[in-house]
């Protein structure tokens, strides 16, 4: 899922015709002394930086004058919270507000439906009182976003009462039209502030997309920041490196990755299933897996994409050793897969000899390997052994090594 | 009989021009799959196959009759149109293969399937297979007998590869195989572990069921309540991978969207604890299933 900074959650909710607080992104002071020149009144100034659901911690500022935003502004620019560099801030008018109501649109995957819940009090807390029960949830699906009468009657039971019962349950509705719309899986407002005159404002917002809907969202898509929801940190290098590479396909690329900083057995194990049961059979031989990958292979650049992928592995020098696996393939035939592994073994020099190299790769045309394996030393299984046996062998080759 | 494939289901082919259908259908007509229409909208003029092509589902029945059972080779872009089409028009089972299909469509494909009371496997899926019978999807390519024997016993996996390679480890350990349903690797799918789980129940040819599961969602929850309460009577043997990611915590998934550890279902040492406290044997490493099921299948057979 992909993280949107709550400036392009504002947009997409203002899209809706759902108001937010007047404000600016700014990448540096003086955009903020421009900022607060042009909004004239007390501003709040939030880093933008993707988070997975908390308030940021120390990210918000309040500022009364030009100088005191400024000043807030230059304490979070460059700054890392939560593992992100913050490099722009959101500068907006500071509502006052009567109420602060919490509102939450989210995928709800045991009940297969979407999950609209909101509680009476928003704001910092809110997650301590969801925790004691004070939410009231509706369950809808895409093709019937909720009547406004039933989000009035959850309002009711969260105790409200009242002008907040006019006009509010539109607004809500609105908030869960624009999740729907955007292939939202988590579309949170906190608060959704009430102003004196019973008109509302979504004054925080957090937001998440589903990756798998990109391709019909094009405008979120440059405003969706990927994998990150997921890894709660941003990319390391080597990930950077294997996103540059699944976007250098003519695909698309579809190489999940995850790199794990403190491992050091290079995984490349194709396939969702077997790339987890490979990490539970290093571990249990002792080793500390350096990395997740699940990957298809498209059949036209399986060469290719393998090649360039063998490639980033070995050249990640702390990395004790190297297995390639996949499950039995059925179709792509493994001297194609095989061929983009060796060379890139081949042109390798710093690890000759370095570390152990197992590849367990059974399927079609795993008769033709000997000739592209010639002459390298590396140990190659078909499916003579199972692939947690073929990882209990590399894993004595590793200790071996050590 | 097997599950829900055998060679006298009625299957017709959505997406029939497209690649993986043109790939994959020859093998699976050889296999001995009764193909009997397939649907290419647009390209009834200008595509050929050695079967009756349609523009539409309903073009299809009205010509051919009967259709029980629908595999879609569409992308995912249009896998949610082509499911409504084929749930719209009454047929009894959707295999859905695409991957990438989005959250919210997979909604509306388990909400409408839900509705019509009709049955949709996937998305994301490898397809059925149930050995010497027949198979839908890419299972086993062209040679499926590599992998895949006919037996007694049910395979379910929510990896389509990792279900395939179990058959293989059991089908090496003379244990064959009555079906084997990939359920796809999604966080929302269309059948659960504990839906194809009941299928095998009230299979006479199945005689124990084998699951492979990970981590995420609350599916094998799920199926040790079923256990528990009785509703799955025959033996079950698991395999829960994921024991590695377990101690990375929460929040995060790996590969499949569905293998996300929430914060109160979804690790694999809760599955696990559960499916045990149920009844069910788990086995500590993958290649030991093929004892465990040997444990219980030597017991049904000597009564």
């Amino acid at each position: 899922m992909a993280a949107l900074l709550e400036s392009d959650a504002k947009w997409l909710l203002r899209r809706h015709g759902i108001a937010v607080p007047r404000g600016m992104v700014c990448a540096s002071p003086s955009d903020v002394a421009h900022a607060f020149d042009e909004l004239k009144t007390a501003v709040v100034v939030k880093a933008l930086i993707p988070s997975k659901g908390k308030q940021l911690a120390g990210g918000i500022h309040f500022a009364e004058s030009s100088a005191e935003a400024v000043q807030a502004a230059t304490r979070l620019l460059g700054v890392s919270i939560a593992g992100f560099k913050v490099r722009e801030v959101l500068v907006e008018i500071r509502e006052r507000l009567s109420r602060q109501i919490y509102v939450c649109v989210e995928l709800d995957f045991q009940a297969k439906s979407y999950r609209l819940t909101v509680a009476a009090n928003g704001g910092a807390g809110v997650e301590r009182e969801l925790a004691n029960g004070v939410g009231r949830s509706l369950h809808f699906y895409p093709g019937a976003l909720p009547w406004a009468y039933q989000v009035r009657d959850l309002l009711v039971d969260c105790g409200l009462q009242g002008e907040v019962l006019l006009r509010t349950p539109e607004v809500i509705v609105g908030i869960c039209r624009a999740a729907l719309e955007a292939d939202a899986t988590l579309l949170e407002v906190n608060p959704l502030g009430i102003l004196e005159d019973g008109t509302s404002c979504a004054i925080g917002v957090l937001a998440s997309v589903d990756e798998s809907s990109v391709y019909r969202q094009p405008d979120l898509a440059p405003r969706s920041i990927p994998h990150v929801d997921q890894l709660l940190r941003p990319l390391t290098a080597w990930e950077a490196e294997v996103d540059a590479l699944n976007r250098s396909m003519p695909d698309g690329g579809d190489i999940r990755f995850s790199e794990f900083p403190d491992g050091d057995i290079g995984m490349m194990v194709l396939g969702g299933g077997a790339g987890l049961m490979a990490l539970d059979a290093v571990a249990r031989g002792g080793g500390r897996p350096a990395n997740f990958l699940d990957m298809t292979s498209a059949a036209g650049q399986a060469e290719e994409k393998l090649y360039r992928l063998t490639k980033l592995f070995l050249a990640i020098k702390r990395l004790r050793g190297l297995f390639i696996g996949s499950n039995i393939g059925a179709f792509l035939p493994v001297p194609i897969r095989m061929r983009g592994i060796t060379r890139a073994i081949r042109e390798d020099l710093s690890t000759k000899g370095r570390f152990p190299v197992v590849i367990r790769l059974a399927g079609i045309g795993d008769d033709e390997v000997d000739p592209i394996i010639e002459g390298l030393r590396i140990t190659y299984f078909r499916d003579e052994v199972t692939l947690e046996d073929a990882i209990e062998a590399f894993m004595r080759q590793v200790e071996a090594t050590a | 009989m097997s599950i829900l494939l055998d060679g006298r289901t009625r299957v017709l082919i959505v997406g029939a021009s497209g690649r993986q259908a043109q790939r994959h259908v020859p093998f699976m007509r050889e296999y001995g799959t009764r193909v009997v229409a397939g649907v290419a909208s647009g390209r009834t003029v200008d595509f050929e196959a050695s079967y009756p092509i349609f523009d539409s589902v309903s073009e299809s029945i009205k010509a051919i009759g009967t259709i029980d059972l629908a595999v879609l080779f569409v992308p995912a872009s249009r896998a949610l149109d082509a499911a409504a089409e084929t749930l719209g028009n009454g047929i009894g089972t959707t295999v859905v293969l695409a991957e990438g299909v989005p959250f919210r469509d997979g909604i509306e494909i388990t909400r409408m399937a839900e509705d019509f009371g009709l049955r949709v496997i996937g998305p994301n899926c490898q397809g059925i297979i149930s050995p010497g019978r027949a198979k839908v999807g890419a299972s086993g390519g062209k040679s499926p007998a590599r992998m895949f024997k006919p037996g007694r016993v049910g395979v379910v996996s929510r990896s389509g590869g990792m279900g395939a390679e179990t058959c293989w480890l059991l089908s090496r350990a003379g244990i064959g195989q009555s079906t084997y349903v990939s359920i796809g690797g999604e966080a929302i799918t269309g059948s659960r572990l504990a839906d194809i789980a009941r299928l095998f129940e009230g299979d006479p040819q199945t005689d124990a069921i084998v699951c492979f599961g990970e981590p995420g969602t609350d599916q094998e929850e799920v199926l040790a309540n079923d256990i528990a309460s009785g509703a799955i009577t025959k033996p079950v043997i698991a395999y829960i991978t994921g024991t590695f990611v377990e101690q990375l915590g929460t929040g995060r998934s790996f590969g499949h969207a569905g293998s996300m550890i929430g914060t109160n279902t979804g690790s694999p040492s809760g599955k696990r604890r559960l499916l045990q406290e149920a009844g069910a044997l788990v086995a500590e490493r993958w290649r030991d299933v093929p004892n465990l099921v040997g444990e219980v299948v030597s017991t049904c057979t000597s009564t």
